[in-house]
């Protein structure tokens, strides 16, 4: 008797095991971001018993895209995987056209900001998503610029005293999103619309950058974080970060003993705003239609409502769909927060993404070079941005 | 040259036999690890790589374009289309789409893994068997041109150079005044020897780490030192920027290389000083030479083998820098100022995707340190001077 229930047993847990699907989701959150993906992931696991999720964590997101090169290269990608629009580009054949797997309210369920498909096809969804915004000191900015003129107003008249310490701005070289943020909001582009002509140094990309060149004057400008010179007592009027930033911003602020708050951007010709963070992307090589038909299930999941505004409230991203963002328990959430609630009227403002162009990580690169070369003075706005333009017109 | 007999070409035959047994786990792990890249960076860098799903063999045509385009664009499988897969034994229910453009799909076998291509040229439609992975599309000197084309390329180079140009011959005289003390009759010779070696074996990203907190600007040990020594003298410090200041990137690399190799290569020119005949300083004191003399006559021509070994080593490992740079400042540096030749083609690789380029790069490297390997081996070699 005892070995028949045995058999039963082993042959129960057999045939569970051949209906269980495992796939495998690499991903760069760290901390309490990672914390909750893992219990986000565990709620899903305890709604699906059929499908099993390897979170892999790859550390930072440059690990994990180099891991993610090599793994495409190798032909063994993993299933599901976090990325920025411009690894993408990279390895479209290798993806998946998700709008062939996601249900109908997930797909209807976005943001029109997030609407991007690479040379026609759906392959990622948003995921953890931030938004450039502006972080001031209240007692050095009482009323927070709405207009450029407004925040070199300020900046000019808080000015810059290395010695002391004391600054009206910081930038950042390695983050040329500011930099297309204010290209955008003068109405310029990299690229013309049909991405045949380079427009960055037209008048609009002269504008934008002059106005940066006169910021830059009187701005720290260093690689670090500017939460690290805030830590250290260094003191900043206002500055242009990403929402994801907030906590490390806040928290710099607090050790440094100093007020901090934060506002939507000063606004120009229209009040675009650089979305930054990454996407969900399937991957076909090696996976089975069970697999991929799984990670669409683990993507669903995430997206939904519930779920978004507990990944955005316990990580400070913003939601990605219009379910979540205007759902009630993000709005209850940001009726008590305003700096939460700042960030996502700049997301619905004028919240705009990357260049879906094959060459845009080349145009980073280029751009990250130039925007250095900007905020250092090398040498005049117009002639770094006919350099930077000679150089993207060689590669696009 | 005497042959061997045949008999003892028998004998000959097994040495070597044996000797290659002996040989065959080093060759495996030389040969997988080092041959192989090595050859294959040649090959890539004449090819443009790209993941891709490329077409092979045609397996059916049609000119039912539009039935097909709309069918496949909801995501369905065409009539025709399995029909004529179930011919060549895949079954419909086998079969999904996973990529879909205006004139372009991909669908899959589940069964089989097989993936199909499906490729639309005016009316007609073409499928054919494909894969997804790397596809290599030859573009003859095409990289080689871009990367000379690329200022970033020029720039690491010249990056490179400097580096080179000022750490080996730094590293290489101090260790030679290092060994030179610790030559001397001295108490705790060994305690030194030890200390002077510790860097060497030390892993790098240690040893990069601490020297990150050595130089930074407001709380490092430098800083810390020179502005206490300024003091001294009455003179006013202003902190460096080690590592955010584009003019002092390339110092704080070159401070670090000469401390780390400065230990190994005094102790391999040491061994070459102990190895000195005693008779040489004997016959040079009979004949009235002075301490500085005896070192500059004797010594140092005496040890120019080893200085000549460490010479070629260094400039070949130095020109190959890399982990300082991504650890110590977690990238290329201010305005690029410490982008080196191997941190560029690691970037075209892993950053940017550009193997064929990277690969590129990476072989004109090659073609830089080999030319100077072949300089020293007959221009410099001919200063060794080899105790007969």
């Amino acid at each position: 008797m005892r070995r028949v229930a045995i058999i039963a047993l082993v042959c129960a847990l057999g045939v569970g095991a051949l209906g269980q699907v495992t796939i495998s989701f690499w991903h760069a959150m760290g901390g309490v971001l990672g914390t909750t993906l893992t219990e986000l992931i565990q709620k899903f696991h305890d709604e699906n018993p059929g499908i099993t999720v390897d979170l892999i964590h790859q550390g930072s997101y440059s690990a994990l895209q180099q891991k993610l090169i090599a793994a495409v290269a190798a032909g063994e990608p993993p299933t599901l995987a976090q990325q920025y629009e411009n690894w993408t580009t990279l390895w479209l054949d290798a993806l998946v056209d998700l709008d062939l797997f996601l249900p109908e309210e997930t797909l209807g369920s976005f943001l029109p900001q997030f609407d991007q498909l690479f040379e026609g096809r759906m392959v990622t969804v948003p995921f953890n998503k931030s938004i450039l915004v502006l972080y001031y000191r209240p007692d050095l900015v009482p009323n927070p610029p709405t207009t450029w003129a407004e925040f070199e107003t300020y900046v000019t008249a808080i000015g810059k005293d290395a010695a002391k310490g004391v600054y009206g701005t910081a930038f950042r070289p390695p983050n040329p999103e500011i930099f297309l943020t204010l290209l955008t909001q003068a109405g310029g582009s990299i690229l013309s619309e049909d991405w045949s002509e380079v427009t960055i140094n037209n008048a609009t990309g002269l504008e934008a950058a002059e106005f940066a060149a006169r910021l830059a004057k009187f701005a720290l400008v260093d690689s670090a974080y500017t939460s690290d010179a805030i830590q250290k007592g260094i003191a900043i009027g206002m500055f242009i970060d990403t929402s994801a930033g907030y906590t490390y911003n806040m928290n710099a602020a607090k050790t440094a003993g100093v007020p901090l708050a934060v506002a939507p951007l000063p606004c120009h010709v229209n009040c675009a705003s650089m979305i930054q963070g990454t996407n969900l992307a399937v991957y076909a090589p090696k996976q089975t239609r069970a697999q991929i038909e799984a990670a669409a299930k683990v993507i669903a999941f995430l997206l939904r409502e519930d779920n978004t505004a507990y990944w955005a409230q316990k990580t400070g991203y913003l939601p990605v769909t219009k379910t979540a963002i205007y759902g009630e328990a993000w709005q209850t959430y940001i009726a008590g927060k305003p700096e939460q609630k700042a960030m996502t009227e700049q997301l619905i403002a004028g919240g705009f993404g990357q260049l879906l162009h094959p060459r845009y990580m080349d145009m980073r690169s280029l751009l990250i070079t130039y925007w250095e070369l900007l905020l250092k003075g090398e040498d005049t706005p117009k002639a770094i941005m006919d350099a930077l333009a000679a150089e993207i017109d060689a590669i696009k | 040259m005497k042959l061997p007999t045949l008999r003892q070409g028998r004998r000959f035959w097994w040495d070597t036999l044996e000797a290659y047994v002996y040989l065959l786990p080093t060759l495996a792990v030389l040969g997988l690890f080092t041959f192989y890249p090595f050859v294959n960076a040649f090959i890539y860098s004449v090819y443009d790589i790209r993941t891709r799903t490329v077409a092979g063999s045609v397996v059916h045509a049609t000119t039912d374009s539009t039935t097909w385009a709309t069918t496949l664009a909801r995501g369905r499988i065409p009539e025709e289309l399995a029909d004529a897969l179930l011919k060549r034994g895949v079954a419909r229910d086998d079969l999904w789409v996973r990529l879909r453009q205006a004139d372009r799909w991909v669908i899959k076998d589940e069964a089989s893994a097989q993936e199909y291509i499906i490729v639309r040229e005016g009316e007609e439609i073409r499928v054919h068997l494909a894969t997804t992975g790397w596809a290599m599309e030859s573009v003859g000197w095409d990289n080689f041109a871009r990367v000379f084309r690329d200022p970033d390329f020029a720039k690491a180079l010249l990056n490179t150079t400097i580096y080179v140009a000022v750490s080996v011959p730094t590293t290489l005289l101090l260790a030679l005044l290092l060994a030179t003390l610790l030559n001397q009759a001295v108490r705790g010779k060994a305690l030194f020897r030890l200390a002077s070696f510790l860097p060497y074996i030390t892993p790098i990203v240690a040893i990069t780490m601490v020297w990150a907190w050595i130089y930074d600007r407001n709380y490092g040990l430098l800083n810390y030192f020179l502005g206490t020594v300024a003091g001294w003298f009455g003179a006013e410090f202003n902190l460096i920027n080690w590592l955010n200041d584009p003019r002092w990137t390339k110092p704080a690399l070159i401070i670090m290389s000469v401390w780390r190799f400065m230990g190994y290569q005094a102790l391999i020119l040491l061994a070459g000083m102990q190895g000195i005949d005693r008779e040489y300083y004997e016959a040079a004191r009979v004949d009235g030479a002075g301490p500085l003399a005896v070192w500059r006559k004797i010594t140092v021509p005496m040890v120019t083998p080893q200085m000549f070994f460490l010479l070629i080593i260094s400039l070949i490992g130095s020109f190959k820098i890399f982990e300082e740079v991504l650890i110590l400042l977690q990238g290329p540096g201010p305005q690029k100022s410490a982008l080196t030749v191997v941190y560029y083609v690691f970037t075209k690789a892993f950053d940017s995707g550009h193997y064929g380029l990277a690969s590129a790069a990476s072989v004109i490297l090659f073609a830089v340190i080999f030319a100077l390997s072949l300089f020293q081996l007959t221009v410099v070699q001919k200063r060794v001077h080899y105790e007969r």
